[in-house]
C-alpha cells in the first residue's frame, strides 16, 4: 500500500507535482520555495489542492478524519488548540488523537515540562513548534509522519527521542516525511534523501545524478601540511579556506567519493601527525542540484537527438566511378573540397523545437 | 463526541477574553441609553421603539457578528477549526460544537440585552414591564441563535470568511421590508414577533416556526459546507 500519493497536484509552489512514498524515512530538502510546506500541509489534510489529487493511506485525508488521526503531524505553523496552560492544551490534543499518553508525559519525553504551567498564548513560534513535535511524537503507531523542520524547536528538545522515536515508528512500517530547507538538518537523518525543486523531485527517475566532486571541510592544526600530503594522493584536491589563527585553519577536500575521502584526510593527518579538529561534508547547494538536473537533463535530449539524427542521416551510396567525355573549352574544374557530413543542429535548450 | 466537545471548547476559549466582556456591556449601555432617549421622546411607545431599534435591529445582530467573528479569527469557519481538524477531529461534529456554543451564549446576552432594554423603556413602575419582560426574553434568545446561525453560515463564505459581512449586509437592507425579499432573513421575522409589520402577512406563531426553521437551515447549511 502507498502511504502518500500525489498525482499532478497544483497547490501553492506545486505544479503538477507527482510523488509517491511507501514505508521508511524520507528527508525531503530544498529550499523554501521549492513547495516543502505545500507538501505538508496537503498531506495534514487541512487544505485540499486546487489540481489533481493526494491520497494518504489511499484515503482522502481532506475528506478522512480517521485517516487525520493516523498523521502524526508537525505543520509549518503549528497552532495549539486554544486553552489556558499548555498542559491543558497538549490534554485537548492527546484526546482528540485518542492517544493513551497524558500531556504531562508527553511534555516531559520531549525534554519540555518546563512549558507545561505556561499560558498558551504566551508561547512564541519555536516554542509552538515545540509543543507540536512533542504531541506528534506521542503518537502511539501513526501510519505516516509529516514533520516541518522538526529541528527548528527549543533547546531544550530532546534530540535523542525524536530520533529514537523516528526509528521506532519506521520500524513498525510507518512512512516517515521529514521536510527541512537546512542541508545540515538533512544530514541528521539516517534516511532516504530526496531533494525537491519547484515541487518536483530531483530522483525521480532513479537515475542518480552526477553532482561531480564531493567536498569535505576540515578544521586541522596545520592545513598546509594536510594539503602537502593530500596531494600525494590520486583523484584528491585540496585547498585552504581561511587560516582561522596560527593553530588552525579550514580546508576544502575534494574528490569523488566522501568516504575515500574521509579515509585519505584521515591517512594523511596520521601520517602527518595532525590533529584533526572538525570534518564535515560541504553539502551541495539547492542551486547546484538545480543545475545538475538541468545538466542532466540536458545531457539526456541531446544525447535521444543524437539517437535520433543518426538513424535520419542519409546514406552516402558510392559514387560510380564515370569519367565524363573529354570536352573542348572545358571551363577551369574547382579545386577539390573535402566532403564535410553535414552536422545536426542542437538545440540550444531542450525545449527548443527543430 | 470528542470533536464536538472540542469545538464547543474552541468557542468558549477563544472567547473568553476581556475584550469580549468590555464588548458585551458596552452593547448593554448602547440598548440602555438608546431605551432611555426613547422613554424620554415618548413614554407610551418607548418599549416597542427600542425593541425594534437599538436592540433587536442594531444590538443583537452585531453582537451574533462580532461573536462569530471572535471565534471563527475572522477567516472562514473552516480555517477557524483548522487546529482541531489537523489532530483528527471531524469538523462538521467540531463546527456543530462551536456553532452551537456560541448560539447559547449569544442567546444569553440577547436575553439579557431584550430584558434591560424593556426595563430601561418601561421603568420600573410600569404595568406592563413584565409581560414585556418575558416575551421579549424569549425572543431575545430565539434572536440570538438565529444570527449566530446565519453568521455562521455567511463564515463559509469568501477567502476569508468575508461573507459574514455580507449576512449582515443582506439583512439589514433586505430584511427590512415585508415583501418575498425579506423572506429568507431573521430581521423581518423577528420584528413581526415584536408587534410589527409581518413578513408576506405571516402570523406571529408561524414566524416563530420559520424562524425557528432558519436557524436550523442556516446551522446545518453551515456544517454541511464543511469537509468532514
Amino acid at each position: 500500500m502507498r502511504s502518500v500519493v500525489f498525482s499532478e497536484v497544483q497547490f501553492g509552489r506545486l505544479l503538477r507535482t507527482s510523488l509517491s512514498f511507501e514505508r521508511g524515512l524520507f528527508v525531503l530538502t530544498g529550499a523554501e520555495h521549492e513547495g516543502l510546506a505545500e507538501i505538508i500541509t496537503l498531506i495534514s489534510g487541512l487544505e485540499h489542492p486546487m489540481r489533481g489529487s493526494v491520497r494518504v493511506l489511499e484515503t482522502d485525508p481532506y475528506r478522512t478524519p480517521e485517516t487525520r488521526r493516523n498523521i502524526a503531524l508537525l505543520l509549518p505553523d503549528a497552532e495549539p488548540l486554544a486553552a489556558p496552560k499548555v498542559s491543558d492544551s497538549a490534554a485537548l490534543a492527546l484526546k482528540l488523537g485518542r492517544h493513551a499518553q497524558t500531556a504531562e508525559t508527553a511534555l516531559a519525553r520531549a525534554g519540555l515540562s518546563a512549558l507545561a504551567d505556561r499560558r498558551t498564548a504566551s508561547l512564541n513560534y519555536i516554542e509552538r513548534q515545540s509543543l507540536a513535535l512533542a504531541l506528534a511524537l506521542a503518537h502511539e503507531s501513526p501510519k505516516v509522519i509529516a514533520l516541518y523542520e522538526p529541528l527548528s524547536v527549543t533547546p531544550d528538545f530532546r534530540q535523542d527521542y525524536l530520533h529514537e522515536r523516528l526509528k521506532s515508528f519506521v520500524e513498525q512500517g510507518a512512512l516517515a516525511l521529514i521536510a527541512t530547507g537546512r542541508s545540515q538538518d538533512a544530514h541528521a537523518f539516517d534516511g532516504s534523501h530526496v531533494s525537491l525543486v519547484r515541487g518536483e523531485i530531483l530522483r525521480g527517475t532513479g537515475e542518480g545524478l552526477d553532482l561531480g566532486e564531493c567536498r569535505l571541510r576540515v578544521v586541522t592544526n596545520d592545513p598546509r601540511k594536510l594539503a602537502e600530503q593530500l596531494f600525494q594522493t590520486p583523484n584528491i584536491s585540496a585547498a585552504l579556506v581561511r587560516q582561522v589563527s596560527d593553530l588552525s585553519g579550514e580546508l576544502e577536500v575534494r574528490g569523488r567519493d566522501l568516504e575515500t575521502l574521509a579515509l585519505a584526510v584521515m591517512q594523511a593527518a596520521e601520517a602527518r601527525s595532525l590533529n584533526i579538529h572538525a570534518i564535515e561534508a560541504a553539502l551541495p547547494s539547492v542551486e547546484e542540484l538545480y543545475a545538475a538536473r538541468l545538466g542532466a537533463q540536458r545531457a539526456a535530449y541531446e544525447r535521444a537527438y543524437s539517437a535520433r539524427s543518426v538513424q535520419l542521416r542519409p546514406l552516402t551510396a558510392p559514387v560510380p566511378n564515370v569519367t565524363p567525355p573529354p570536352r573542348l573549352f572545358a571551363p577551369a574544374a574547382p579545386s577539390p573540397t573535402p566532403e564535410t557530413p553535414e552536422t545536426p543542429h542542437v538545440p540550444r535548450n531542450p525545449g527548443e523545437r527543430t | 463526541m470528542n470533536s464536538l466537545v472540542s469545538g464547543a471548547t474552541l468557542c468558549f476559549e477563544r472567547l473568553r477574553r476581556t475584550s469580549t466582556a468590555i464588548g458585551s456591556l458596552f452593547a448593554l449601555l448602547l440598548v440602555c441609553l438608546g431605551a432611555l432617549l426613547e422613554r424620554k421622546t415618548e413614554p407610551t411607545l418607548a418599549a416597542d421603539r427600542a425593541l425594534q431599534g437599538v436592540i433587536f435591529g442594531l444590538a443583537i445582530p452585531i453582537l451574533a457578528y462580532v461573536a462569530v467573528g471572535r471565534v471563527t479569527r475572522g477567516q472562514t469557519f473552516q480555517l477557524a477549526l483548522a487546529p482541531l481538524a489537523a489532530y483528527g477531529a471531524n469538523r462538521k461534529l467540531a463546527a456543530l460544537g462551536t456553532t452551537l456554543s456560541v448560539g447559547a451564549l449569544v442567546s444569553l446576552l440577547s436575553l439579557i440585552l431584550a430584558v434591560a432594554g424593556v426595563f430601561c423603556a418601561h421603568g420600573i413602575g410600569s404595568s406592563r414591564l413584565l409581560a414585556d419582560a418575558m416575551a421579549s426574553a424569549w425572543i431575545g434568545a430565539l434572536a440570538g441563535a438565529v444570527y449566530t446561525a446565519w453568521f455562521s453560515l455567511g463564515a463559509n463564505f469568501g477567502k476569508n470568511g468575508q461573507g459574514r459581512t455580507w449576512a449582515l449586509v443582506l439583512d439589514f437592507f433586505l430584511g427590512g421590508g415585508a415583501s418575498l425579499l425579506a423572506l429568507p432573513w431573521p430581521r423581518g421575522h423577528l420584528r413581526n414577533l415584536l408587534g410589527g409589520e409581518p413578513v408576506l402577512g405571516f402570523s406571529q406563531p408561524s414566524a416563530v416556526l420559520f424562524v425557528t426553521f432558519l436557524a436550523v437551515a442556516y446551522m446545518s447549511l453551515a456544517v454541511s459546507r464543511l469537509p468532514r
